[in-house]
């Protein structure tokens, strides 16, 4: 009797954790997340190549909670006269799906890679503005949790995001930057 | 009189003084499936073997497995052109004015990626100067109301089809194009531009044509006895701010009357004990929040208001510029002290008295006197009598100032072009009748004969945001827009105000504005009309600067008003004052006006229901107050469904004892009883408009003789009065004045700490708490000498912090989901208690019980002094709940949320605040959230958070600054300068939880 429920019982346990684990819910799945997106963006070339600062594009990262995905204007501020073919006239064919929705007056609709679940807050202003060094430039501490964007030709997740991420760091940071700790810094 | 309850005499309802027990009955929720409701139901009587425990216990288990799956995948939209003020994740402020039959309410209005999500009151405003009342809050519903027009429509046949907005008012145009005789029928408005639109329409078509009613009567009764006093139809400015000692007759300035969040500033200011202190005596029927905050009450019989005046005004008389007045003389003569006495039951000696401290006061005093609860059936004659004193005592240019008018040029038709308007209707002499924002079916005493005239009208366009109980007989229904959709202006008390859309209507509406316009064929939009046609005559300086600036500010200073001569008094106003020369046989019905519904034209706002009721915490129902004398003798209980009739018509409303009201005298409140407003107002209460009396001199609400039989018992009426009882241990202390001044400790309780310097845990380190690293020690106090009771911090929060409505009866189960309470106290006897309030949100122990026997420490301290909650952590178990000696925490019974919220009142959340599902604690949480986002903000700038930046959500909504939230650590603060004031007490400190809430003792001004 004994031996019969241990025989079915664990495999079934042991399956059950596996196909839990399979449908993405292992602490680590978000972890190489990087979708297709509805514009062909290369973060390498603008931030590698081109040696863009992030908040060129991501304008509020220093003043608010959300870094923010640029709106369209900001990518015409350049893409009025560059990235066309060599008739001058026709955008190149990765830009098109842009200028088809800048014309048409519409936002693509970006894929999130790095989702807080609904109960975390979390602000980018205090984090960038108390990691950064005078004189450095901001990926270097976009790095932290983003990876080396700069590096990527599509984005993808590079850490967890997850709370024993979040207080790791607080923890580490504890004498240099008064960090806090307690549930209500990101839970309310 | 040190009395506290900790000696037993201070109750919270008559049921806990009498311990009288009524029986509860049950009733089935709906969310859980039957077998389930069942289980909870009979608890552990219920008959579970093992086998089955085994099989519900296996299948949760392997439910719970299921409900995983992987995150789902979200889609951000940027801006094509973002505008640079609009910075996702950044709220956006708007100041602009609320413009209603109310007057004009200076508010500021917080936008969060273009939706309007709080209404808070307008601080750099002169007059308002940011008071708000739990009526202003609760606006923001009313925007995001599911139930509002979303289109017009047209009745074809019997039944309405919709149209949209612009074909209407075409048809509209068509319709009056072609009448003969065109009637509008409106509430007040205090737009110059709506009226100057609205008056091009009428002018076509002689002066008669509109008439303007007032539903609750506060405003057109002052309009009148003014004019009839002296001459001119204003509503002056009362100063309760420079008045010592206050008289108010009936007038309920901290709830309902006129401007009450600017009466409450302005009265709050002289409630500090340590610096001229003002008075406060109330002569009045039904226990009002100004009752219940008056330093002496007297409890009138209904019916009596002017008697009670008159009476008075015969004390002062004497030895007065009016003495040898023969109108004076002749209107005051009946009305001697014992014969005031013996109509209005108050003592002789007490009118004497009351006569004597006044005449003490000349020039000091205020005597204010009116409202719902005192029309007569004579528009009027009670301010009449009232100005008659102020004048008597030099009032008048003193703390009553004219010069600049709260509200000037009120265009109220008189009683009898009401009347006439209706005969006319009746008799098929209207062709179409135009209403503006008016519900008369509804709002109208049904004496009048209203609804059976607008039968007879051919024509009805109704110019509406609801399909109400009048638009319902309407052939056309206009859908006007939601004041914060609509471009509008408002003049009062001297200062221009400009009204901002905050958001483009949500439906096919168009502002009341707009609609007119096209009535009159003006070709203009209704932005261009407001600052081109209207605002030039207020602004000052060039009109495009001067608009821009009155624009981004929310109003213009046009005239500046202050002190002035006093008027002449007309004494023969008081000629045609006839008032009762006997005392009321049988049971008298008096009327009022309820803070929370007002004259319910915002009936379908579940919010303003689920608010208690500030005296009787009576919710989602208007019930007949009786004496506990009247109810004994008929043999009343508590749960009795009563039949109120009078002439014929009846209507039924429960029960309630309420103490303070005179034998005989009898109260019910109006606003209630809506048949088509709405999913959440019909059927809730009664209409008590069925019950007022209607002439060609004015309604009658006050005084009405009625009859009274029981029809049904068992009835059920939510009130929270007796929830979350802390079991009476000197939890409001209160002192006199004269024991204060000797002793600024005055009615505390020196109580021995169980256990002192023992608790269960380690006392919580707050050494961390280092000066400089940028940390705070959170603390607030608040003055219960200043705290009316008014609830408008209450629906403050529950905007601010995205609390469910649970319905009534889920509150009769005593699971309302307010974070903060006001618990009322009542102390003496029961013919004339006095009444305490205390707010009580959750104290933020700095031991605390409830974190102990968490058993998933998903309730934790924070090194700041906050008690932390992280809703996702908690699994239900309540124990919290139960080990909190306060009662502050809630529990979500049922998912209140998610599948339950209809389109588009989703819009009306805090993006900053959790939405909280089924089956989680949850309770005050000090607004962590604005705390947080000023500690992000102050770090980004590398300072500290300055006090004034951060306000709670209710320290924000209170009129009365009664408070003060901020960083007890540091010496500087406001907030520590009140937690070191010697009337502070904590609540329950003897238990050892040391509270971060400090009360003040209340001080009464006993004269």
């Amino acid at each position: 009797m004994k031996g019969k429920a241990l025989k079915i019982g664990i495999p079934i346990f042991l399956l059950g954790g596996l196909i839990w684990a399979m449908m993405g819910n292992y602490p680590y799945a978000q972890i190489g997340y990087g979708p297709k997106q509805p514009v062909e963006y290369s973060h390498k070339k603008h931030a590698g190549d081109f040696n863009m600062d992030c908040q060129y594009c991501h304008t509020g990262v220093t003043t608010g909670k959300k870094a923010g995905v640029p709106s369209i204007n900001i990518c015409m501020n350049c893409h009025v006269s560059v990235g066309f073919k060599e008739d001058m006239f026709t955008p190149l064919d990765k830009l098109q799906p842009l200028h088809d929705k800048w014309d048409a007056g519409e936002s693509p609709q970006w894929v999130r890679i790095h989702n807080m679940p609904d109960h975390v807050r979390f602000s980018h202003a205090p984090h960038v503005n108390s990691l950064s060094k005078p004189g450095e430039p901001t990926k270097e501490v976009c790095k932290t949790c983003h990876g080396d964007v700069a590096s990527m030709e599509v984005v993808e997740q590079v850490e967890s995001l997850n709370m024993g991420f979040c207080v790791s760091c607080h923890k580490e940071k504890r004498e240099t930057h008064d960090t806090r700790m307690n549930c209500s810094t990101c839970h309310y | 009189m040190n009395a506290n309850s900790e000696k037993g005499n201070m109750w919270r309802s008559v049921e806990a003084k009498e311990r009288q027990k009524y029986e509860v009955e049950k009733a089935s929720p709906n969310e859980f499936p039957a077998a389930v409701t069942e289980l909870i139901e009979k608890g552990f009587n219920y008959s579970l073997d093992r086998k089955k425990f085994l099989t519900i216990m296996g299948a949760s288990l392997s439910m719970a497995g299921i409900n995983c799956a992987k995150q789902p995948a979200e889609k951000i939209v940027p801006y094509v052109f973002r505008p640079p003020e609009a910075q996702p994740g950044i709220p956006v402020h708007y100041a602009t004015a609320r413009v209603n039959h109310q007057g004009v309410l200076p508010i500021l209005v917080k936008a969060r990626e273009g939706k309007p999500i709080k209404i808070d009151g307008h601080d750099e405003h002169p007059v308002s100067k940011g008071a708000m009342t739990a009526d202003g809050f609760a606006g923001i519903w009313e925007l995001y109301d599911p139930d509002r027009l979303k289109t017009s429509a047209e009745k074809t046949s019997a039944d309405f089809s919709d149209i949209d907005t612009a074909t209407a008012i075409a048809k509209a145009v068509e319709i009056v194009k072609g009448a003969s005789n065109v009637r509008v029928l409106s509430r007040a408005s205090y737009s110059p531009s709506e009226k100057k639109a609205k008056s091009s329409f009428l002018r076509a078509r002689g002066s008669r044509t509109q008439v303007v009613y007032d539903a609750g009567g506060n405003q057109a009764q002052l309009f009148a006895g003014e004019a009839k006093s002296y001459g001119s139809a204003i509503i002056p400015q009362y100063r309760f701010d420079k008045a010592d000692l206050i008289v108010s007759i009936g007038a309920d300035f901290l709830g309902t009357w006129i401007t009450p969040e600017v009466y409450t500033k302005q009265h709050s200011s002289r409630r500090n004990p340590d610096k001229n202190m003002n008075r406060l005596v109330v002569a009045e029927t039904m226990m009002s929040l100004t009752g219940a905050n008056a330093d002496t009450r007297f409890p009138i019989s209904a019916g009596t208001h002017l008697v009670f005046a008159l009476g008075l005004a015969k004390q002062l008389l004497s030895g007065s510029a009016y003495a040898n007045n023969a109108s004076v003389k002749k209107a005051v003569a009946p009305y001697t002290a014992e014969k005031t006495a013996a109509i209005t039951g108050v003592d002789a000696t007490q009118i004497k008295s009351i006569a004597k401290e006044l005449k003490k006061k000349k020039g000091k005093s205020l005597v204010v006197a009116g409202g719902t609860n005192t029309l007569d059936g004579d528009l009027g004659s009670i301010q009449v009598v009232a100005n008659l004193i102020n004048s008597i005592l030099g009032n008048d240019g003193k703390t009553i100032e004219h010069n600049v008018p709260l509200l000037e040029k009120g265009d109220f038709s008189s009683p009898a072009e009401l009347a006439k308007l209706i005969d006319d209707m009746k008799n098929g002499n209207v062709d179409v009748l135009i209403l503006d924002r008016a519900n008369p079916v509804f709002d109208l005493p049904a004496e009048s004969g209203i609804r059976e005239a607008i039968k007879n009208v051919k024509n009805v366009i109704a110019i509406a945001d609801h399909k109400d109980e009048s638009a319902s007989e309407a052939n056309l229904v206009i859908a006007a827009s939601h004041y914060l959709e609509s471009w509008n202006d408002g003049y009062s008390s001297g200062v221009y105000s400009v009204a901002q859309p905050v958001i483009r209507p949500l439906f096919d509406t168009q502002s009341v504005g707009e609609i007119w316009l096209q009535l009159a064929g003006l070709d203009s939009n209704y932005y261009n009309f407001i600052k081109d046609d209207n605002a030039g005559s207020y602004l000052t300086g060039s009109l495009n600067i001067a608009f821009e600036k009155a624009l981004s500010d929310g109003f213009f200073v046009a005239r500046r008003g202050g002190s002035s001569s006093s008027r002449k008094f007309k004494a023969g106003a008081l000629s045609s004052i006839k008032a009762p020369t006997e005392a009321n046989s049988g049971l008298t019905l008096t009327l009022y006006e309820s803070v929370q519904i007002g004259d319910g034209i915002n009936g379908n706002n579940s919010y303003r229901h689920e608010l208690p009721d500030p005296i009787t915490k009576i919710c989602w129902e208007n019930f007949v107050a009786v004496s506990k004398a009247d109810a004994q003798s008929n043999g009343w209980r508590l749960g009795d469904l009563l039949e109120v009739s009078r002439e014929g018509r009846s209507i039924k409303a429960p029960i309630y004892i309420q103490p303070g009201l005179k034998d005989g005298s009898v109260a019910l409140a109006i606003g209630y009883g809506h048949e088509s407003i709405g999913s959440v107002g019909d059927g809730v209460g009664a209409n008590a408009w069925t019950l007022a009396g209607f002439s060609k001199n004015g309604s009658t609400f006050d005084g009405l003789s009625v009859e009274i039989k029981k029809v049904e018992s068992g009835y059920r009426t939510a009130t929270t009065q007796r929830h979350h009882d802390m079991h009476g241990r000197g939890l409001v202390r209160h002192a006199p004045l004269s024991d204060y001044k000797e002793n600024p400790k005055a009615g505390s309780i020196e109580h021995d700490l169980h256990l002192p310097g023992r608790g269960l845990y380690p006392v919580h380190d707050y050494s961390i708490l280092a000066e400089g690293k940028g940390t705070y020690k959170w603390g607030m106090a608040i003055d219960l000498s200043k705290c009316t009771g008014c609830s408008a911090c209450v629906i403050s929060c529950y905007s601010e912090n995205n609390i469910p409505v649970t319905g009534k009866d889920e509150v009769w189960r005593g699971r309302e989901m307010s974070w903060m309470r006001i618990d009322r106290y009542f102390e003496g006897e029961i013919e004339n208690p006095t009444a305490h309030f205390a707010p009580v949100m959750c104290q933020h122990c700095e031991n605390a019980p409830c974190e102990n026997v968490c058993p998933t420490n998903a309730t934790q301290h924070s090194p700041e002094g906050l008690n932390d909650m992280a809703y996702n952590r908690c699994i239900g178990t309540r124990y919290c709940s139960d080990n909190c000696p306060f009662k502050v925490r809630r529990f979500n019974w049922f998912e209140q949320w998610e599948g339950k919220i209809a389109d588009p009142a989703q819009y009306a959340l805090n993006p900053d605040v959790t939405v909280r599902g089924r089956g989680v604690i949850e309770k005050c949480s000090f607004c962590v959230q604005r705390i947080n986002e000023q500690r992000q903000m102050a770090k980004s700038e590398g300072r500290k958070i300055e006090e004034k930046d951060l306000k709670t959500a209710c320290q924000q909504g209170c009129p009365a600054d009664a408070i003060v939230f901020g960083d007890i650590g540091n010496k500087e603060t406001m907030a520590r300068a009140q937690w070191d004031l010697e009337r502070g007490y904590r609540m329950l400190d003897e238990v050892n939880v040391h509270p971060r809430v400090k009360y003040l003792t209340r001080i009464i001004n006993q004269g």
